[in-house]
Parts: C-alpha cells; sequence; structure tokens
C-alpha cells in the first residue's frame, strides 16, 4: 500500500509516497504508483516542511486513517524534511494526475492524499482556461533585462476569477509546506502551476502544427515577429536590442492593459440595451422579420448600482457640467457619454454610425443585426466592463431548436404476467415501438413543412407563438438533414430510449433534447412509482405494508409485466425485504398457475434474514436456504426448488453451484445487496449475469445512481446490454461525469436510468409521514467457520467445567462462559487478543463485523449518522479500529474511561454533524445515562444485554426530544447461537423471558446442566461457511 | 475626460505667453498619461493642489511648451518656464528627500521580492511599491500636496501654487511616464549604488525567474493572506472546503477568441506582420485540442472496446445510406 502526495515545486510537480508504515517511499516505489511511463519523469527529492511530533515526522491523515490509528501523536511543529519524489514536467502533469484518480478508485492500495486530488483539480482548471481561451500571449522580462515571452492564463474576468479563487480556497496547507525563503504563499504556488501547465500545453500544440513556420525568414526586428519568435515552438527566447526592448515592453504592456481598460469615469459606464421591434410592426406579415428595426439605445449607469440608468435622450437635456443623480455625482455627462460610445465602438463597430450625430441617443438594428449583438458582442462587451441588457427571452433554453424524439404507438399493453412464461422477444426494452424525429423548439414542436418554412426566412431570430426565437443558422442546416435522413420507423424501446438520451449531439448535428411518449411507455418514463396504478396488497402478507411500500410494490409489479428488469434502491431500514416477498405473496395470488420459484442471491451475512423475514411476513412463500455442507445438489435441488417458492443462497454459492442452480426454471433471479456484483469480470458476477428467468430484480441500498461502477453492473444484469459495454459505458459517461462532472452526461444517465431504479429516501416528504418515529429491526448474522469452531469448542470445555463443580463456583463458570460465547460472536480477536498494536482488525473473521461494515457503508453513503453500542470496551476498541481503517473516517469512541473534558468534546463534534465524525461507538454503561445524540438517525446494537430497558435506555440516546428523524434501531445476533435463542425467548415472552428480563443473566446460571446445553450449543444454521 | 477643464471653472481671458522654441511640451492627451500609474499618482497631487483656474493656464502653459528645461535632482524639480515677461521664472517644486539609513532598508526590501528587482532592473516601478515603503514608515510618493513646496520668482506668495509651478508639475508626470524611476531620484535615492546592487544581486542568483510586464488585478487571489503553516498544524493534510463543489467545465466559451476581440489590434502599427490574424489561429488550434483531450481521455486505452461502437449511434448509422 502506498499513500501518494503531490507538491509544485520549482515548476514541476513532485510526487512522493509514504508507505503503510508511515516511511517515505522510494523513487521506484513511487514510480511503481504512477503506473506507466512519463516522458519527463525523473527521479527527485522534495523538500518539505511536515508536521512532526517532538522526535520525528508524522504520518499524514489519510495514512493515519486507513491503518486505524487511534490517539496517534498530536503534531507540535513543522520540521523540514526532504523525502525521495518523481518530478514530472508541467506538460505531463495533467495526464499523470487524472490516470491516478482512475486507478485509485478501483485500487484500495493505492491511496490519494488531498494534495493529489487538488493538483489534479488545478490542471483541470488549466486546461479549462485552455478550453475558453482565456489565456493571454505575454511577454516577460528578467532581473537581467532579458525579454521571453509566455502563455499565461487571464483570470481578471469575473467567472475566471471567481473559479481560480475557489480553487485556491480548497488548497491543503500541505500543498503549499514547501521549503523556501520566504514561505512561498498559497497564490504564488497555484499560480505558477496554472502559467507553466498552460503555456506548455500551448506551446506542444503550436509546436505541433508548425506555427513557428509562419514567421521564418520575417524580419526579426519587427516587433511582431520578436514576440511570436518566443511563443510559437518551445523557445521562450524574445531577442530585441536594447533600444528596442523598451517600446516592446511598452507596447505589449499597453496592449495587454486594454483589457482591463475601464471608462473616465469610476461612477458611470456607458450601457447598452437591445429593444425588441415593436409587435405592431410584426403581426403583419412574417415574412417582414428579417427587416424590422430593432434599435440598441444608450444610457449612462451607475456600475455599482445598476438600476441607476440615464438614457442618453435625457442626457443631452442635461446641463453640460453636471447633475445628482439619486445622490452619485454625474460630471460632464455630454462628453462622458461621447468618450464612453467612442471605447464601445472600437468593440462594435455600428456603434461609429451612431457617433456621426451630434446628439447620439440609438442605432437601429435589423434582426440579423440584432442577432449577431447578443449572441457575439454582447458577452465581449459585458466583460469590457459595459453595462448590457438584453432581452429576458435571450439565453433560456427554451429557445433552443432541438430534435425530439416522438414514441407514436406502443404495442397494446399485454396481459397480467403469465407467470410461466419466459422472456421473449417483444417485451422489455425489445418492445417495438413506432416513432418519428420532430423539430422542438422549447415546448413547440414542429412539422418538418413548418420549419422549412421558418430556415427559408434565412433569419437567425424568428417569431413563434407571438415569441422570439433563436435559430442558429448552423442548427437549421443540420436538423432538415437530420429529419430526411431519418423519417421514422419502429424500433425497439431500448434503442429509443438510448437515442433520446444517449446520443452524442455531434453525431446529430443538432441536440436531442429528449422524448415523448403515451400510454403505459409515458407511466415508465413518468415520475417513477408515483404515476403507477396501485396494487392491493396481497391478503397472505402478515403485517401492514406501509403507504410508500404499496406504492413500491405496484411499481415493481408493472415493470414486470411489461419486461423490465427493475432495481428498488430505497434507503436502509425502509422494507426493502418485505416488498419483495410482498411482491411474490401478491403475484401468487394473483395467478391461477403455480408460480415457479424465485432465486434470491445475497451477501452469507443476511441469510438468515431473509429466511425470518419470509417466515414473519409471508408464511406462505416457502422458504429454502441453499447453504451449508449438506446443501442439496443437481436433480434433488431442481425437485427441491420446484415445491418451493424463494431459494436464497450466497453470491459465492451461485458461482459454485452455477450447475445445479441454472437447471431450474426460475421465475427471478433477485439480487440483495446488488453492488456485490459491481465488478464486470469477476467470476461470481459472471456466474449471476449468465442465470436465466423470466424476471430479473435488484436491491440496494446504495446510491446507486452515483456510483457509475455499480450501476452499469446492476443495470446490465438487469436490462442487459442497455448501457453498452463497460468500454462504451465509460466513454460516454463515467469518464466525462467523473473527471469533469460533466452535468449534462449525469442528466442523460439519470433519464437513461430512472425508469428502472426506485429509490425513496427516509427524508422524502411522502415517505416521512409513513414513518413511525423509530423502526427497530433485527439482524440475523451468521458465525464464520473459525467463530463456529471456537464457540463449540468453548460450550463442550464450559459444560465439563460446570458438571464437576457447584455452588458459587458452577454460576461463575457458567458466567465466564456466557461472556467468551458473546466475545466470540462479536470477534474472535475478542477473545484471543491476537491483533497486535498498528495490526489490522479483520472484517472477515466475524460475521457481525462483515454485516456492521455494509450497513454503515449505506449509511455513511446517505449521509446519516450512526451510534454502535456494545457492552465491551475491548470490542470498542477493536470496532473503532476496524471502521477507521475499512471506512476511512473518524470514528470516535466514547466509554467508562473516557475523561469528562474529551467526552463532550466528542459529543459536540458528532452533534456538529458536519460529516467528519459520523460514527460515534458507546460501551453501554458510558452512554446510558444523559446524553442526548439526536444526531444520529441509526442505533446498532452490536452484541445484546438481553435486557430491552436497558437497551431502550441507550436507543433513546438518539431517539428523544430534539429528534426529527425516523431513527432506525439494527440489533444484531448471531443466528444459531445463544443470541438467538435467548432473542426468540424474549419475544416469546415466555415465562423465562420475564426472568430474563428482571434480573440481567444470573437466571442463566440456575439453569441445569441439560437446559444449559440445550439453550447453548450450536444449530447448524449458524455457519457461513462458504467463505 | 479630465475635470481640470469642466466648464464650472470661468475659462480667463488667455493673454498669451512669449513663444518658446524648442520647449518642453506635454504633447500626450492627459488620458494617456493617466494610464501610467506613476503618473496619475503624480497627476491627482496636482490636481488637489492648485485651484482651477491656475491648473487651467499652467496645463495651458505646459501643452504650449512654455518650459525651457526642466531637470530632476534629489529633492527638488526645477524648471525655468517662459511667461508674459522677457525672462523666464525659476520654478521649483521641493520634497523632502528619504534619509539614507531608510534608504538602505528600502534597498534591501526591494532586492528581496525578485518581482520588484525585475521590473526596476527593467526600468519599472511596480503599482505596489509601496508596500515596500510602508513597512518601513515612509512612502514613496507624498500622500498630499501639503509635502510639496513650491518656490517660483514670479511674485506669487512662496509656497502658492503658480501656473509655472503647474506646468512643470504636468511635465513631470509626463516623465513620470516613461520614466517612472525619475521618483526615486527626486526621493533622493541613491542610483548609482542601486543598480549596482542589483547588478550584483545578479550574479548570485543567476537565472530569475522572468516577470510579465503587465499583471492583471486580482482581488481575491493575489492579495490572498495566508494563515502561518504552524497554526493549521490540524487540518494539515486536507482540503479546507470539498473539491467536488468545484464546477470546471472543460468546453467552448460562449465567443471565440474573447480576449483577442477586446484586444484589437496591437500598438505597434509600424510592423508589417498581421499578429492579431496569426494569433487568431493558434486560440482556435489550443481551444480544439484542449477540448479533444478531455473527450478522448473519457475513452482511454483499456476502456477502448472492441465492440462496435454503438449506443445510441448505431441506431442512427444505420439510416445513414453511406453505411
Amino acid at each position: 500500500m502506498i499513500v501518494l502526495h503531490a507538491n509544485w515545486i520549482d515548476g514541476r510537480l513532485h510526487l512522493w509516497g509514504e508507505t503503510e508504515r508511515g516511511e517515505p517511499a522510494s523513487c521506484e516505489q513511487v514510480r511503481h504508483a504512477i503506473g506507466h511511463a512519463v516522458r519527463s519523469l525523473e527521479d527527485d527529492e522534495a523538500a518539505l516542511r511536515l508536521p512532526a511530533s517532538e522526535s520525528s515526522v508524522l504520518p499524514s491523515a489519510a495514512l493515519a486513517r486507513r491503518r486505524g490509528d487511534e490517539d496517534s501523536p498530536t503534531a507540535l511543529m513543522l520540521r523540514s524534511t526532504s523525502v525521495p519524489s518523481c518530478s514530472i514536467a508541467p506538460s505531463d502533469a495533467a495526464g499523470v494526475l487524472e490516470r491516478l484518480l482512475d486507478a485509485a478508485r478501483n485500487d484500495r492500495d493505492l491511496l490519494l492524499a488531498p494534495s493529489v486530488a487538488f493538483a489534479e483539480r488545478v490542471s483541470a482548471l488549466a486546461r479549462h482556461v485552455l478550453a475558453q481561451q482565456r489565456f493571454v500571449p505575454m511577454l516577460c522580462h528578467s532581473a537581467d533585462g532579458e525579454l521571453s515571452a509566455a502563455w499565461r492564463p487571464w483570470l481578471a474576468d469575473d467567472k475566471t476569477r471567481e473559479r481560480a479563487t475557489r480553487l485556491l480556497e480548497t488548497m491543503p496547507p500541505a500543498f503549499r509546506a514547501i521549503e523556501s525563503d520566504p514561505p512561498a504563499s498559497a497564490w504564488s504556488i497555484l499560480d505558477d502551476m496554472l502559467w507553466r501547465i498552460i503555456d506548455a500545453s500551448c506551446r506542444e500544440v503550436l509546436e505541433d502544427e508548425d506555427m513557428s513556420e509562419t514567421i521564418s525568414g520575417r524580419d526579426g526586428a519587427d516587433p511582431h515577429v520578436a514576440w511570436l519568435s518566443g511563443l510559437l515552438d518551445g523557445k521562450a527566447e524574445v531577442k530585441a536590442s536594447g533600444r528596442e526592448r523598451q517600446g516592446i515592453i511598452r507596447g505589449v504592456r499597453g496592449w495587454i492593459a486594454r483589457l482591463e481598460e475601464r471608462g473616465a469615469s469610476s461612477t458611470w459606464r456607458l450601457c447598452l440595451r437591445l429593444n425588441e421591434p415593436l409587435d405592431a410592426l410584426l403581426s403583419e406579415n412574417p415574412q417582414a422579420v428579417p427587416n424590422v428595426p430593432w434599435s440598441l439605445s444608450f444610457h449612462l449607469q451607475a456600475g455599482d448600482a445598476e438600476h441607476v440608468m440615464v438614457d442618453a435622450a435625457d442626457i443631452w437635456l442635461l446641463p453640460s457640467d453636471g447633475v445628482s443623480i439619486e445622490g452619485l455625482r454625474l460630471d460632464d455627462p455630454h462628453e462622458l457619454l461621447l468618450a464612453e460610445l467612442a471605447r464601445a465602438a472600437r468593440l462594435y463597430k455600428p456603434i461609429e454610425k451612431a457617433l456621426e450625430h451630434a446628439e447620439p441617443v440609438d442605432l437601429e438594428l435589423d434582426t440579423r443585426q440584432a442577432y449577431e449583438f447578443l449572441r457575439e458582442v454582447r458577452p465581449i462587451l459585458h466583460e469590457q466592463g459595459f453595462g448590457v441588457e438584453s432581452p429576458d427571452w435571450w439565453e433560456t433554453s427554451r429557445s433552443r431548436l432541438g430534435a425530439r424524439l416522438r414514441i407514436e404507438d406502443a404495442p397494446e399493453q399485454p396481459e397480467p404476467a403469465d407467470a410461466s412464461r419466459a422472456i421473449t422477444s417483444n417485451v422489455g426494452l425489445s418492445a417495438l415501438v413506432g416513432y418519428r424525429w420532430e423539430i422542438a423548439v422549447g415546448d413547440t414542436t414542429l412539422t418538418l413543412k413548418e420549419f422549412e418554412q421558418l430556415a427559408s426566412l434565412k433569419t437567425p431570430l424568428v417569431r413563434m407563438g407571438g415569441k422570439w426565437v433563436e435559430i442558429r443558422p448552423e442548427d437549421v442546416e443540420n436538423a432538415v438533414k437530420f429529419i430526411h435522413e431519418n423519417p421514422g420507423g419502429a424500433m425497439a424501446l431500448g434503442d429509443a430510449m438510448r437515442l433520446a438520451f444517449g446520443t452524442d449531439p455531434k453525431k446529430t448535428g443538432i441536440p436531442v433534447v429528449g422524448l415523448e411518449a403515451s400510454g403505459w411507455v409515458s407511466s415508465l418514463l413518468g415520475d417513477s412509482a408515483e404515476s403507477m396504478p396501485l396494487a392491493e396488497p396481497p391478503e397472505g402478507f402478515k403485517g401492514t405494508l406501509r403507504p410508500y411500500q404499496v406504492r413500491g410494490l405496484s411499481w415493481m409489479r408493472f415493470l414486470e409485466r411489461f419486461g423490465f428488469g427493475l432495481c428498488l434502491a430505497d434507503d436502509m431500514g425502509l422494507g426493502k425485504t418485505i416488498q419483495m416477498l410482498a411482491l411474490m405473496q401478491l403475484e401468487r395470488e394473483e395467478s391461477e398457475q403455480r408460480v415457479p420459484p424465485t432465486l434470491l442471491i445475497a451477501p452469507t451475512s443476511v441469510l438468515a434474514n431473509w429466511y425470518h423475514e419470509a417466515k414473519r411476513f409471508t408464511p406462505e412463500i416457502k422458504t429454502h436456504i441453499h447453504h451449508g455442507v449438506e446443501r442439496l445438489q443437481g436433480e434433488a435441488f431442481a425437485q427441491m426448488a420446484m415445491t418451493n417458492d424463494l431459494i436464497v443462497t450466497t453470491y459465492a454459492l451461485a458461482y459454485r453451484d452455477i450447475q445445479t442452480i441454472e437447471n431450474v426454471p426460475w421465475h427471478r433471479i433477485v439480487l440483495d445487496e446488488a453492488q456485490f456484483i459491481k465488478n464486470p469480470s469477476a467470476k461470481q458476477t459472471q456466474a449471476v449475469r449468465s442465470l436465466t428467468g423470466s424476471h430479473r430484480a435488484a436491491l440496494t441500498g446504495t446510491p446507486v445512481e452515483n456510483r457509475l461502477g455499480e450501476l452499469w453492473s446492476i443495470m446490465d444484469f438487469l436490462n442487459p446490454g442497455y448501457l453498452g459495454s463497460p468500454g462504451q459505458f465509460r466513454t460516454r459517461f463515467a469518464a466525462p461525469i467523473e473527471r469533469r462532472r460533466d452535468k449534462d452526461k449525469s442528466r442523460k444517465l439519470r433519464s437513461l436510468v430512472q425508469p428502472f431504479i426506485l429509490r425513496r429516501l427516509k427524508t422524502d416528504a411522502n415517505v416521512v409521514s409513513d414513518l413511525p418515529e423509530k423502526i427497530e429491526t433485527k439482524e440475523h448474522c451468521v458465525l464464520t467457520p473459525e467463530q463456529a469452531e471456537m464457540y463449540e469448542n468453548t460450550v463442550a470445555r464450559m459444560i465439563a467445567k460446570v458438571e464437576s463443580s457447584e455452588g458459587i463456583q458452577r454460576r461463575g463458570e457458567v458466567l465466564a462462559g456466557l461472556i467468551k460465547l458473546k466475545q466470540i460472536c462479536n470477534h474472535p480477536s475478542q477473545v484471543l487478543k491476537d491483533v497486535g498494536e498498528g495490526e489490522r482488525v479483520r472484517v472477515a473473521r466475524s460475521g457481525k463485523c462483515v454485516r456492521l461494515i455494509e450497513q454503515l457503508d449505506e449509511v455513511l453513503a446517505e449521509g446519516d449518522q450512526s451510534l454502535v453500542f456494545t457492552q465491551f470496551r475491548q470490542m470498542g476498541t477493536l470496532l473503532a479500529r476496524m471502521l477507521r481503517h475499512e471506512l476511512d473516517r473518524e470514528i470516535l469512541f466514547l466509554h467508562g474511561g473516557t475523561p469528562r473534558g474529551q467526552r463532550e468534546k466528542m459529543i459536540d463534534r458528532f452533534q456538529k454533524a458536519d460529516g467528519t465524525a459520523p460514527i460515534l461507538i458507546l460501551s453501554l454503561r458510558a452512554g446510558g445515562v444523559g446524553l442526548n445524540l439526536t444526531a444520529a438517525t441509526h442505533v446498532f446494537h452490536f452484541d445484546r444485554w438481553w435486557n430491552p430497558a436497558v437497551e431502550n435506555q441507550a436507543t433513546d440516546r438518539a431517539y428523544r426530544i430534539g429528534q426529527t428523524r425516523t431513527v432506525m434501531v439494527h440489533k444484531y445476533l448471531v443466528r444459531g447461537t445463544l443470541e438467538e435463542r435467548i432473542d426468540e425467548m424474549i419475544e416469546q415472552k415466555t415465562e423465562l423471558a420475564e426472568n430474563i428480563i428482571g434480573a440481567g443473566e444470573s437466571w442463566l446460571t440456575d439453569l441445569d446442566t441439560e437446559d444449559l446445553r440445550d439453550l447453548l450449543s450450536l444449530r447448524d444454521e449458524a455457519i457461513g461457511d462458504d467463505a | 475626460m479630465s475635470r481640470f477643464q469642466s466648464s464650472h471653472h470661468q475659462r480667463p481671458e488667455p493673454t498669451k505667453p512669449r513663444r518658446v522654441r524648442g520647449g518642453l511640451k506635454l504633447n500626450k492627451p492627459l488620458e494617456n498619461i493617466a494610464t501610467s500609474w506613476a503618473a496619475s499618482r503624480w497627476l491627482r497631487i496636482i490636481e488637489d493642489a492648485a485651484t482651477g483656474d491656475t491648473i487651467t493656464t499652467g496645463l495651458e502653459y505646459a501643452q504650449l511648451g512654455q518650459t525651457r528645461s526642466l531637470s530632476v535632482r534629489e529633492g527638488a524639480i526645477e524648471a525655468s518656464v517662459q511667461g508674459r515677461r522677457a525672462r523666464a521664472y525659476a520654478t521649483s517644486i521641493h520634497l523632502e528627500p528619504i534619509d539614507d539609513a531608510t534608504w538602505d532598508r528600502v534597498e534591501e526590501a526591494l532586492l528581496d521580492g525578485a518581482s520588484h528587482a525585475a521590473r526596476l532592473a527593467a526600468g519599472e516601478l511596480q503599482a505596489n511599491i509601496e508596500d515596500v515603503f510602508a513597512p518601513l514608515g515612509t512612502r514613496l510618493f507624498p500622500l498630499s500636496h501639503d509635502e510639496l513646496r513650491i518656490d517660483c520668482d514670479c511674485g506669487k506668495d512662496d509656497g502658492v501654487w503658480c501656473k509655472h509651478a503647474v506646468a512643470t508639475a504636468y511635465l513631470f508626470a509626463q516623465r513620470l511616464m516613461d520614466e517612472p524611476l525619475a521618483m526615486l531620484t527626486l526621493r533622493g535615492c541613491p542610483m548609482d549604488e542601486l543598480s549596482e546592487r542589483l547588478r550584483s544581486r545578479r550574479a548570485v542568483s543567476g537565472q530569475e525567474d522572468a516577470v510579465p510586464v503587465y499583471s492583471p488585478h486580482l482581488a481575491g487571489l493575489a492579495d490572498q493572506q495566508d494563515p502561518p503553516l504552524e497554526d493549521l498544524l490540524e487540518t494539515f493534510w486536507d482540503t479546507p472546503m470539498p473539491l467536488d463543489d468545484l464546477d470546471i467545465p472543460i468546453e467552448a466559451g460562449e465567443v471565440d477568441h474573447p480576449l483577442l476581440r477586446r484586444l484589437g489590434q496591437t500598438p505597434f502599427s509600424e510592423s508589417r506582420f498581421p499578429m492579431v490574424g496569426l494569433l487568431a489561429t493558434c486560440y482556435d488550434l489550443i481551444g480544439e485540442r484542449a477540448r479533444q483531450i478531455s473527450e478522448r481521455d473519457a475513452g482511454d486505452e483499456d476502456a477502448r472496446d472492441d465492440e462496435p461502437e454503438g449506443f445510441g449511434d448505431d441506431v442512427l448509422d444505420s439510416d445513414d445510406p453511406n453505411s
């Protein structure tokens, strides 16, 4: 593992690293992490000032978090230190940084410090400046008077400056901690990095294009030639004799300074307003549109108070030496207006014509000129500090021309799903639909003929429905060509949707602005669950479905009816499991024939949950868990499957037993925690994808739309081929969205997948109203084989000891044994104490830990905060270390030994809920009293106290006055162990349970040996052995 | 336009002074002179000092070329200005020089920052030069006209601005435009010593970074104050704000060559090479490449699958008669 850092030193990008042990990585290790050959890479050294304790330089925050360091020593000072680095020339920096960010997304052993991500954003800003052409040729002089040329970013305009300012504000202190005297300022580093990357990029392009040829053989004494000779290739030198030098410096300075030239008055500036022609002139004849008169009127405007505006016509009536307007002094208004108009005329020639009048007031433009003014001149004038007012319809997306796909005749709504039907070629995304293309201008749709008529006017601004609409000349031609080439016809629904949302406008020539449909296609594309016909909750469902769950059920039934794969992605705790169970119950009640079984594939950690929930809510759904060493194979499995309704198995077994499993004609394949198949090349993923069934569904609690790798995998399982190949998906969506945060691509992707994903959040208005204040669920976990073996050995030894002892000693043995069993259920290391200082706590050794990580991952993704309670302080310590490492977050741990001051500090941080410390672990005793932790919406009871009163008291930390959201309570217990059996007893409210609740664990010590053995011994289903 | 000509001042009846052959003339419009920051700072002082009439005639004198000579030495600007009488008036504007000890410290500070030193070597003063003087308790430019003392033998009371002094001051402004270091001379800077030290410094540090001849005003960036790193030990490694909040799109701007259009033709009217046209081509090539790179990156080698190019476009392509 390596943590990479970036700094910008002496005009080069330095990458340096830390190893897992906190030592500086060698150049070789850094090179290896960079992963590919970089032309300009050199082994180098970076002189830095890093946080240190009295004795040594400390590990970086990223490394400390990854290692799960607790109480790392506090940094007391900065220490000058030199680390091995790889340095890279400005021209290669952007490429290297982007690749690193990509690589780190899929490689847990490559950790990037924030400085690397920051450096990448700097290179992105450089590219932004290049793409927007916001850089200038510059002349520079060195201390010895020599001249050189450079391409420099021009950041002085509002938008660019704002971006640069925001970027400067996000610079990590580490990025400027370079050794230099005086210390380098944040700005000087950012400025240097920006201009060097920009300069290098410009020269690279111009060199490729042999631009220096254009000046070869020209007179070197010509100032243009002299300056250009330092700009067009790798050479920056500008040759000029002493005399010429001052002239060229002054000339360039004066020229570039024009960009900041503002008028003579610091208060007043010229404002130009484009006024539409009067309606009266337009209504008669559309042919007249090109020639109607627009007017560009002149005004003086107060720069700092834009509403203070004086029309030119009024200015000529003012006394020439000045007046006060709204408290602002306006001196020499006539001269000022003329001077300002002259300044504007330099940028917009037609104003010269107005200056021919003695007292200019406005300028008349025809429609084409008005368009040119709006599109080309307005931005330039605005940037140069003039006020410009354009009609409010300009620049709204409503007025832009585009192509819209209309789906005309979708096939009739098919019959309700025939349960035994297999996927055929004409349902789902393969269903053939009739379509045609239309020209759309905002909400208005035009026929080809109407459009051609408009186009024949050959004017870039046309009147439609009483409004002005922009028709870009380049769009018109493309649109006509496009419509002629794409007359319409029939195609698969999936193709139509991809066409409408996934088309590259560069290929069509005009933007594709969406899809219009009617009937069920419109329901599908509509606001998902809200517009679906509601289903009746199945009678055989024991319990009450909340209204949003009924909507979810209806949505699933609707999608399946039309043959689509679906993904239910509700927030954790909203009941995805019971919605799926309700769907299975419903289809059995609706179908006259027997419905074939559903195969559900889930992580081992939740198998038991499915079994219990099915038993409780849908007892008619016969459920079988395909798991354990004695699981059925071959024909026996097939027979068993056909007599059951729900077969639950794991991802690992789905792969291992694929030949057994694929021989059953499944009604439905369901993936629970579907993010498990995010790696498309993993064998498990491929096995799962090869399974066939009439329907496919995925359940996940993670915000799948934001995790593009997962999104592709899940969508491709549900609706194969819909998002294209992984490569196509990466090119079209993932890369632009992840690298450039391309909002348009992101929106299109959402449109594509939105019909197939239903995600409700706990906070959604129409979910909140359905939710109680507190939802309790039990998480049935499994033991790992290691845990199971320890558990059985411990029980055997305990029983033996108990049999041979009496009285107080016997009680002691029982209590000691019980505690040990509970610890084994938590994590083997709690008993074995085999994790040394600084070593990782392995999650996979404990079924509960696996589940906890899964659930916390989802909670974090939802941006929520959690409390994790445990009885054992040691377990709290282990959990804190494990979570820090796995989740890469700061984890708070509050226990009985936490000093009061620190305790309050922790609680304040947690309650601040700023995302920096979203998880608080508490030992039950410490958490029991008086704390108010309403910033949490999830409460985990990692182990159990067996006393609901005590547990509730803990839960109430979060669920108390001041809590405005629903609190989700997750109670962990391990299947087949004493944890589950005691829980059953409490649930059944047996007489025994009364005792339990009253007296903690002491009642156990009074059981006779036989009862004890029965209570404690391990049942088969406890083990998750497929790891 | 300049306030000096504003019409609420009654223009006096012009009584013409004697003509001077080859006198020093104010031959640039005031607006142009004011584009030099040093000159405009000086102009502001005159503007505050003298009354309307004096300014108007003084300016006329300067423009007519009534000044026979003008020299700048430590502590004074001295000129000989021709009026209506036969003998030219000896006019001087005095300004207290900065003492030698302070100059030593100023030099240290100037030589410390690469950019000031480079500018000075090129005969330039940077607009923020006062930042070097202020911490030493002094200023290069006088804060107000009170610091200036007028001495003219025209007969007006000592210390009152006459038209001869105003003419002298305008010509000095014009001098500052071309030769801003004249201000250092006026303040008594040992110029020979300074240039010697600049030279020796060059020899030591060798290749200094070149400094742009023009730096725009970047409020919020260049004037950003960094807290000392020692105060940031707790948050040393992290970005103070989430990077994801930054929106940095890679796409073409609203219009092509936005800056080139605002710049217009270069001031090198004598040049025969069409520079602006060539720059336009450069801008196009560079902008296009930047946008292409970001698209090309999207389809990295590892992702460039061998599958048929598809996804939407394949459907369109099938309607294309050429495919």
